[in-house]
Formats: C-alpha cells, sequence, structure tokens
C-alpha cells in the first residue's frame, strides 16, 4: 500500500501537526503580559525578599510574612467569588496537612472583606491562616506581580523569605511537587 | 512489490506517471493539511484573536445606550470561553436627581456550584435594562456605573476581579440610526419624563438572542425524509459549484487514465466515495461534538480561521505547480507504473474525496442550506444520516464513471489532451490561492498576506529540491525538511497577526448589523433586509454580485423603504452566530426580511434572484 518513505512523510506530518498542536496551545494559553504596576508601586521579582510583607489576618491583626521565616511559604490568592480558587482550595488545605512538618507553610490572602471571606471558610475550613488584602494599599496582587489582579495566583517563598516562583491560574499537583522540592532546597 | 506487469508505452507511463505524482502530492498535502486541521479542529470559533486572556474590557465588552426614554440598555459582549456571573452585574445612576429602577436581566445559565450554592451565568451576549427616571427635568448627559464579574472557563481557569466601568450617556441620543429609522425616539433637547411604570423593560426586547427566538422561523419543519432528499439532490448539485469542479476534473483525468484496469477503476471509484463519505461523516462528528459543548458551529466556519484559510491557499497552491507539472518527481518516474497497478493509489484517490469536501466548504449548492440547517438541530443519528447523503450526492457521479465501464466510454478517450487539461485546470487552482489570500487579508490584513505569501514561496522551494533530489541523499532529504518547517513557521505566524482595526465599510445606504438596531427598526415599523455574508463565502458574493450590488436592488429599498443592513460573518462574531442560530441557519448566507408591521421575519432562499428579492419585499412593505 504505502513506501516507506510515505510513512517517514506520514509520521512527521504527524509530528508537525503534534508540534504546531502545542505551540499553539501553549501560545493561545499563554498567561498574559501582565500590565505595569501603577507608578510608584515597587513589585517584588523572583529573588526579592517578602518577609517585611505584613496583612490583616481574619481579626485584624497585622501579621507579616516573616513570622514563618525559615519555612517554605506558599502563598495563595483567593476570593469567594473565583470558583477556580474555590476549586484548588481543598487540594492546598490537603497540602498543608500533609507537609506542615516539612517545614511547608501555606497562607491564604483573601481579596474580599473579610465578613465575607469568614463566611465562606465556615463552609471550607481550609485550616491554614488567612489574611485579608482587600482594603490593603498598593494592592498586594500587584506587589506580588499580578498587576491584573487575576484570580487564583499564587506565590512560592522560600525558606530566606525571598520569591522563588509565581503561577496565574490553578495549581496543580504536579507544580506542587516541584515548589515543595524547590521550597526544601532553598537557602535557610 | 511484484513486476509482472503489463508496462504501458513510454508516452502513455509519462502521462500516468505525472498523473501518479500530482495525485500522491495531492495527497500528502492533504494528509498534512487534515491533520493540522484536525488539530486545530478543537479551536475553531474559541480562540480569542490576540491569543492569551483579553484584557477585562475585551473579555466583556459592554456597550450601553439609551434604548428608548427612560430605559438604558446595557449590552455585553462575552468573548468566547469566558462568562460573566448574573449576581454580580450591577448598575447605577451617579447623575444627581436621576434615580434608576431595578436592573433587568435575562434568565442565563443556571449552573450548580458546591461551594457557591446555585449561581446564573452568562455567555455570549446578555442584553440587560435598566430603567430611570428624574426627579424634575432630565439633565443633557447621565452618567452610569455598571460593575460585573466574569471568569475564563478553559485553561488557564481565572477570575477577573470585580471591575467598574463609568458612562457618560447623552439623554437625548440612542434613537435608531439609519434611513425609515425615526420614530419612537424623543425629539432632540425633548426632556424625559417617563416614569419608571410607563418604561418597559426591554431585555426581551433589546435584541438578544432570546429576542430572535421569539421572532425567528420557529421548530424545523423539515422531516427526515424530505431532508435526506434535499441533502442528496444538494451534494449532486455541489459538484457543479465552482469550489469543487476543479478537483473533479481531474479525478475525471485520473479514471480516464486508469480506464484500460477495470478492478483498477473499481478500486479507485470506491476509494474517492470512501474519502468523500467520511469526510463528511468527520465534519457530522466535528459539528455534534461542538454542538454538545454548546459552541456555534456551521458550514464553512473553518474559514473563519486565518490559519485554515492560510494552509488551504498554500495546499491549493502546491496543487497548482503540481498541475503546471513545475515540480514533478523526475527520479521516480521509472517505476510509478508498477506502483499503479498495485493499487498504490487507493489512498490517493481516498484524500483526493477528502480534498474535494474540504474546498467544497466556502460553496453552499441549493437545497443544501435546508439539509444542514436540519441537520445542525436534529438528533445525532439523523444529522449523521443527513451527512451521509451529502456524501453520497457529491460522491456519486465520479463513483458511476468509475464504476460502470459503458458510461467510462462515452467520455473522451485518453490522450496528450489530458496533459493539456491538467495543465489549463492550474490556473482555477492559482486562482482559488489568490481568492483565499484575499479573504486572509480581511481577516488580518497586510502581514498576514505577506507571511502567506512567504510561505508559498517556501513551499515552492521545499518542492523545487524535493523533485531534484535524488531518494539515496538524505542532506537533500533535510533541506526539503527544513524548507517545510520554515513553511510551517511562516504559517504558524499568521496566527500571531492581530486583526486590523475594521473600518466601517459598509458603501452606500446599507447599515451594518446590530442585534439592538434592528430591533428598535423593527419597533418603528420599518421593513428590514438583513442580509448576512462572509468575504468566504463564494454564495454570498454571487448573490451580491447578480442581485444586490445593483442600481435596481437599491431603487428596490428606497421604493419600499427598507432599510439594508449588513452583517459581516467572515470573521468570529458570537452575536451574528447567535442570529443564525436563531433561524436555523448553519451557516452564510442567511437573508431575512422584516415585515414593516414588526412582525416576525422569515428568511429567503440562499440563491436569490432579483424577482425573488423583488417579491419579499413588496409583500414586506404592504
Amino acid at each position: 500500500m504505502m513506501d516507506r518513505r510515505t510513512w517517514i512523510i506520514l509520521i512527521l506530518a504527524c509530528l508537525a501537526a503534534a508540534g504546531g498542536w502545542w505551540l499553539q496551545n501553549r501560545w493561545m494559553n499563554r498567561m498574559p503580559d501582565q500590565p505595569p504596576a501603577p507608578a510608584g508601586v515597587t513589585t517584588l521579582a523572583v529573588g526579592d525578599s517578602a518577609s517585611g510583607y505584613s496583612l490583616p489576618d481574619l481579626a485584624g491583626t497585622p501579621t507579616t510574612l516573616a513570622k514563618w521565616h525559615g519555612e517554605t511559604v506558599l502563598v495563595n490568592f483567593w476570593a469567594s467569588w473565583c470558583v477556580p480558587c474555590l476549586r484548588e482550595m481543598p487540594m492546598l488545605a490537603q497540602f498543608q496537612r500533609e507537609h506542615a512538618t516539612n517545614g511547608v507553610q501555606v497562607v491564604g490572602i483573601a481579596m474580599e472583606q473579610p465578613q465575607s471571606a469568614a463566611m465562606f471558610l465556615k463552609r471550607l475550613d481550609v485550616g491554614y491562616p488567612i489574611l485579608i488584602g482587600i482594603d490593603a494599599d498598593p494592592v498586594p496582587t500587584t506587589v506580588f506581580g499580578d498587576t491584573a489582579g487575576l484570580l487564583p495566583y499564587s506565590v512560592l517563598i522560600g525558606r530566606d523569605g525571598r520569591v522563588l516562583a509565581t503561577k496565574l491560574g490553578p495549581l496543580d499537583p504536579g507544580l506542587l511537587k516541584d515548589w515543595l522540592q524547590q521550597g526544601a532546597a532553598s537557602n535557610p | 512489490m511484484d513486476d509482472a506487469v503489463n508496462r504501458p508505452t513510454r508516452d502513455r507511463s509519462h502521462a500516468l506517471g505525472i498523473n501518479m505524482s500530482l495525485q500522491r502530492l495531492c495527497y500528502r498535502l492533504v494528509l498534512l493539511a487534515t491533520l493540522l486541521l484536525a488539530a486545530m479542529g478543537a479551536y475553531a470559533q474559541n480562540v480569542s484573536p490576540g491569543g492569551g486572556l483579553l484584557p477585562v474590557t475585551q473579555a466583556f465588552a459592554l456597550k450601553p445606550a439609551i434604548a428608548k426614554p427612560g430605559t438604558i440598555a446595557l449590552h455585553f459582549d462575552i468573548a468566547p470561553h469566558y462568562y460573566l456571573y448574573r449576581g454580580r452585574i450591577h448598575a447605577k445612576i451617579l447623575t444627581p436627581g436621576v434615580t434608576a429602577g431595578k436592573l433587568d436581566l435575562p434568565p442565563g445559565t443556571a449552573e450548580h456550584d458546591p461551594y457557591l450554592g446555585d449561581v446564573v451565568i452568562y455567555h455570549n451576549v446578555v442584553d440587560g435594562a435598566l430603567a430611570y427616571r428624574a426627579a424634575g427635568a432630565m439633565p443633557a448627559t447621565l452618567q452610569l456605573e455598571v460593575g460585573y464579574q466574569g471568569c475564563h472557563e478553559v485553561d488557564p481557569k481565572i477570575c477577573y476581579p470585580p471591575n467598574t466601568q463609568t458612562f457618560t450617556l447623552s439623554s437625548t441620543g440612542g434613537g435608531p440610526i439609519g434611513p425609515g429609522g425615526a420614530g419612537g425616539n424623543a425629539p432632540l433637547g425633548h426632556p424625559i419624563t417617563a416614569t419608571l411604570t410607563g418604561a418597559t423593560p426591554t431585555s426581551q426586547a433589546s435584541g438578544g438572542p432570546t429576542a430572535f427566538a421569539a421572532t425567528a422561523g420557529g421548530p424545523l419543519s423539515t422531516g427526515l425524509t424530505f431532508a435526506l432528499l434535499l441533502a442528496f439532490v444538494g451534494g449532486l448539485i455541489l459538484n457543479l459549484m465552482p469550489c469543487v469542479l476543479p478537483i473533479l476534473a481531474i479525478k475525471a483525468v485520473g479514471v480516464l487514465e486508469s480506464g484500460e484496469s477495470r478492478r483498477h477503476a473499481r478500486t479507485g471509484a470506491i476509494a474517492y466515495a470512501a474519502g468523500v463519505v467520511a469526510t463528511f461523516l468527520a465534519i457530522g462528528l466535528i459539528i455534534l461534538g461542538l454542538r454538545g459543548a454548546g459552541h456555534a458551529i456551521g458550514w464553512g466556519t473553518q474559514l473563519q480561521q486565518p490559519l485554515i484559510v492560510a494552509v488551504l491557499a498554500c495546499v491549493l497552491f502546491a496543487v497548482g505547480l503540481s498541475m503546471s507539472g513545475v515540480v514533478a518527481f523526475g527520479s521516480r518516474l521509472g517505476n510509478l507504473g508498477a506502483n499503479l497497478t498495485h493499487g498504490g493509489s487507493a489512498s490517493s484517490h481516498f484524500f483526493t474525496g477528502v480534498l474535494a469536501v474540504i474546498v467544497a466548504s466556502p460553496c453552499t449548492a441549493p437545497f443544501m442550506g435546508a439539509a444542514l440547517a436540519y441537520a445542525f438541530v436534529a438528533p445525532a443519528a439523523h444529522a449523521l444520516l443527513v451527512m451521509l447523503a451529502l456524501g453520497v450526492g457529491l460522491a456519486l457521479p465520479l463513483t458511476l464513471i468509475g464504476l460502470v465501464p459503458a458510461l467510462a466510454r462515452l467520455l473522451p478517450k485518453p490522450g496528450q489532451w489530458m496533459q493539456t487539461l491538467k495543465q489549463i485546470l492550474a490556473f482555477p487552482m492559482y486562482l482559488s490561492a489568490v481568492w483565499l489570500v484575499w479573504v486572509l487579508a480581511h481577516q488580518r490584513g497586510a502581514d498576514a498576506v505577506a507571511l502567506v505569501l512567504v510561505a508559498m514561496v517556501l513551499l515552492a522551494a521545499a518542492l523545487w529540491w524535493h523533485g531534484r533530489t535524488t531518494p539515496s541523499r538524505r542532506m537533500g532529504h533535510a533541506l526539503t525538511l527544513l524548507l517545510v518547517c520554515a513553511t510551517g513557521v511562516a504559517l504558524f505566524g499568521v496566527t500571531r497577526v492581530m486583526p486590523p482595526a475594521r473600518a466601517a465599510t459598509l458603501e452606500g445606504d446599507a447599515v451594518a448589523f446590530s442585534p439592538a438596531r434592528l430591533q428598535s427598526l423593527r419597533d418603528a415599523g420599518t421593513p428590514v433586509f438583513v442580509d448576512i455574508g462572509a468575504d468566504w463565502c463564494v454564495t454570498c458574493k454571487a448573490n451580491e454580485y447578480a442581485v444586490l450590488d445593483n442600481a435596481s436592488f437599491h431603487a428596490l429599498l428606497k421604493q419600499t423603504g427598507t432599510v439594508y443592513m449588513k452583517g459581516d460573518w467572515t470573521d468570529v462574531d458570537p452575536e451574528i452566530g447567535a442570529y443564525l442560530k436563531t433561524f436555523h441557519s448553519p451557516g452564510v448566507p442567511l437573508y431575512v426580511v422584516y415585515p414593516r408591521n414588526g412582525g416576525a421575519g422569515h428568511a429567503l432562499p440562499t440563491v436569490l434572484t432579483a424577482t425573488l428579492v423583488r417579491n419579499a419585499l413588496e409583500t414586506a412593505s404592504r
């Protein structure tokens, strides 16, 4: 039916199509170029220290990230109106339970009023600390590089308090595993 | 490979050789193209033109306008794959002394979320209405503040933060625009004192899909048997449409050339029919799949994707080159005779069938529209049967020639003339490629045209080099491959070109399609002739040329006081997609005439004649 060259061409065509599809997919779903931060706001880039950053918790008590110095901190921005955020929170809660003894701390930052955040947390008890980012100036998402304020957004902070990585969009178990290793490998 | 075959004469072997290499080339190109198209299929209709995530105001484009005194129409165009939460849309009027009523929003889609409970979301379009009244005299401008929040529902699944936009509306404007559209709107500067009770909420009347559902043709009356008959006849006629004819001519030549071997002719004919039918069934399955996922799709809509247009242009160009004999596979002519008799071309016959259907898609044959319309809403099994009937109709004439020797004998004897015919038919191929480049120019502008032309040159170079190199030279093949990859890169570049700003290029007295404007014209009792077309739609262009673009049609419009409203579906447009759906139209063209009394519109056939249009407009204006 078909000679060898036809087969080779067929296989190459398949590879080319798959490659094209992959490129297309990657490009179509690439993360947006975040708009520039407003004038006067310095954003934290990978390698910058975030340990001085402070936000109120649900009770209004200021909490500084330095509280978890020496631990790998996963900061997760969320809001109860963000369905993809809610979908990943049970996974984060489980991640926290599994790795609490490994020096890992998940910190949620709610981009909404404490009342509505607390109401939601009654239904889904995540078990990790929640800070309130809605009224902070400059906007916390902007400070951590998500200048468009898109949610969910997560930031990995090393044991030395420096930003290691960021992720816009839902986290997945594979990435969490990577982050776990990255955090463990960071300087204390 | 068995070499014990009757070697034809030298001339004959040469003719067969060229046909063979042509068919093989065709087959390989189509293979490549179908793979690419299949890979792209999932993206049809759904990609955002610029890629990546859209800025919030483009993902949810909000256009408020004063629909009538006392009512602000809020129109959201939601980009594909984005959605808005009903509960998170709110609007208020900031102007002192003006109070807003309750925001009236359409029902939307109810979804249950384990965390949020029952939520209502919107896709595509939202038409809301906000009633307002002034305590005293109406100020000249109104300050409107609208807040909304939505998300992106495919990867990356993200939500936008709540967004608030402020608009300044002229409280005297917002009336219907276009000839004959006066009436209903307040004269300029007239203070508006409509009360909340007097102002009818216009969520039903402001032109969203819900509004059309009530006025469109209602449920389809076509039965399955009738639809199958229409599909079969439509498929038969499709053979004669300009899109398919050149391909079929080559195919006929192929059948003639294999004339000496009955068995071979039969195999070829069956393979060709299988190719046509399989492609139609594949299209049917894609349609069903997308329909299940809630996406609008129609006949020919793949041509809304610039990459598909560019790939098709390259395929047609390469087929043309091969037909012209510019690229021949010189080194391989010797053993092609053997290949041919061993049925090596069955797959190439199959792919000729695939190619015939792919190039047919810009054409809509008479009767086909109704059959497809039925298929797009019918149960899955019925839809596939209709596709099958279309395929059988398209494949039948050539298959019969292959299967019935008596019919084949009616055709002229093979000879040197076939080479001439093939070379002549190359020119329509080039013209088809030119046409596709022109479509691309409309979709993505000069940059995309440059890229596709570069791709064509690279492809020509690849084919030329492939023809020169001998099978044993590895380096030669590597270079061919490199050139093919470069072609691919140039084609991929087309997807990255942003669409040019679409200037309002409507000529003369035509009005751009907008559901809100259509509704206001109908409310005012103006007859409207809606014409939805696309640059890639050959049938639309033929109708424009024959009927719509001449003085007598425009005189007829004037005489009947009809507004000519034109919509362009060359690029993805959810508003037009929704409109087509309400008329059960599988694609373009769609012509709808709305009568003077504001009654329901009725769709005209896809192929227009001057008499038909005259009768329709005269009836509508009575």
